[in-house]
């Protein structure tokens, strides 16, 4: 059964991730906005987009279908943290 | 500079930090490594879909250890009909050209070489080497040239296999260089337009529009959605052995490249790259690739360590470094 994640939390454990990651040659990598496009900031490339898709598999045990590796669900701090949130709320009915 | 007792990072690499025990943070967070999957069927569900093609795959083929032995594994194992893409990026060395030949004719295998006008490439690298154009990330994992390189093969693969209607893409990536648990995934249009976009902008931001003729047009690709294929990633199921892939290829005429540093059995440009990446950043471009393996187990730590020590011929760094001078 998966477990229960606020918002909040959700957001924070994908901001971990992707700071640790992916930004961390930024310079206040800290300050990396929630709704900013990690692809234009170049922050992440083809490659990372898997990886995120891997982590929120492992990390939230979900099962992300083909057709949901879209630019919109996985642009942003943002946008990831409310796919995930959709998800999760889909598995839990 | 530091180094993980563990595996081989160090920390002149940005992501990298060695804590007091002298582990790399990578080594401290690892996880139990996934059993390799084992069920196939989603895989052997598009080959039975596409029998009656010319060709199941088209392969990435540079005439290395893993794209050889990747080809070998497809025809042997799977039965599948491929098509082989080379890609000669203008330093491929003869004995990989010859490897190329034979392997090919061994295994029955049609092959395509496709080559950019060489004075573009010259330029593209001599340029790629002095930028910091990638994410960091990405930098992390391969050298600015070779990040240019495979961005090319990387949209000429998907071209050719959408073009003649090919359902499966496959590279000789090792399990080192890839961190997924399926082996078989299809990314939506969008998705690789995405992708596509963000490297293709700082190409021509580097080298000017001439280069958009190596990219997907954005329109063309969505016109052809449906026929978008598979990327398939054979090391993520299968095992992977270097002294074992090593014999089994030179069983049939693979020959062992020797003018090529031990992170290369092809491109002589590799060595060059890697010397290059190595003076700019401190770190060796395959240091993250030969980690990864070590904690896979695939590779021991002394091996890892040897293999990004040795450059390589110092002679062959300096004459490619004068032929790229010449193309500014």
């Amino acid at each position: 059964m998966n477990k229960f994640y606020e918002s909040s939390e959700i957001k924070r454990i994908v901001r971990e991730f992707i700071i640790r990651n992916f930004a961390y040659g930024l310079n206040n990598s800290f300050h990396l906005r929630d709704d900013e496009s990690l692809m234009d900031a170049g922050i992440i490339d083809s490659t990372g987009v898997i990886e995120i898709i891997s982590f929120i598999e492992s990390e939230f045990d979900v099962f992300i279908a083909l057709d949901e590796v879209l630019p919109e669900n996985i642009q942003s701090i943002e946008s990831i943290s409310q796919f995930i949130g959709k998800k999760l709320r889909k598995v839990a009915g | 500079m530091k180094l993980c007792k563990k595996c081989i990072l160090n920390d002149n690499m940005p992501s990298v930090s060695i804590g007091e025990n002298g582990l790399c943070n990578y080594c401290a967070r690892e996880k139990p490594h996934r059993a390799k999957p084992e069920n196939e069927d989603e895989l052997y569900s598009v080959i039975a879909s596409s029998r009656d093609k010319p060709y199941q795959v088209l392969l990435a083929y540079s005439g290395g250890k893993d794209s050889s032995y990747t080809l070998k594994l497809l025809r042997e194992k799977y039965g599948l009909s491929v098509l082989t893409v080379t890609f000669d990026n203008g330093f491929m060395s003869d004995r990989c050209l010859k490897n190329i030949r034979t392997v090919t004719a061994v295994l029955g295998t049609d092959n395509i070489m496709i080559r950019y006008a060489y004075p573009d490439m010259c330029r593209l690298f001599n340029r790629a080497s002095k930028s910091d154009l990638f994410p960091v990330k990405a930098m992390e994992r391969a050298s600015t040239i070779c990040i240019s390189c495979i961005s090319l093969v990387k949209s000429l693969m998907y071209r050719e296999a959408i073009q003649r209607r090919i359902p499966i893409i496959c590279f000789g990536w090792t399990p080192g260089q890839i961190g997924i648990p399926n082996p078989l995934i299809k990314l939506d249009y969008q998705m690789i337009l995405a992708n596509e976009k963000q490297i293709r902008d700082k190409i021509l931001a580097m080298m000017g529009e001439g280069f958009n003729r190596f990219f997907m047009d954005p329109g063309w690709l969505k016109e052809n959605k449906e026929h978008i294929p598979y990327l398939y990633y054979p090391f993520v199921n299968n095992e992977y052995d270097e002294e074992v892939i090593v014999r089994s290829i030179q069983a049939i005429g693979w020959e062992m490249e020797e003018e090529t540093d031990s992170n290369s059995t092809n491109c002589l440009l590799n060595t060059y790259a890697n010397f290059i990446h190595q003076d700019r950043f401190g770190f060796h471009p395959y240091c993250m690739e030969m980690a990864n393996m070590v904690r896979q187990g695939l590779i021991k730590r002394e091996s890892a360590l040897r293999k990004i020590s040795n450059i390589g011929s110092i002679q062959n760094v300096r004459k490619i470094g004068s032929i790229l001078s010449q193309y500014e």
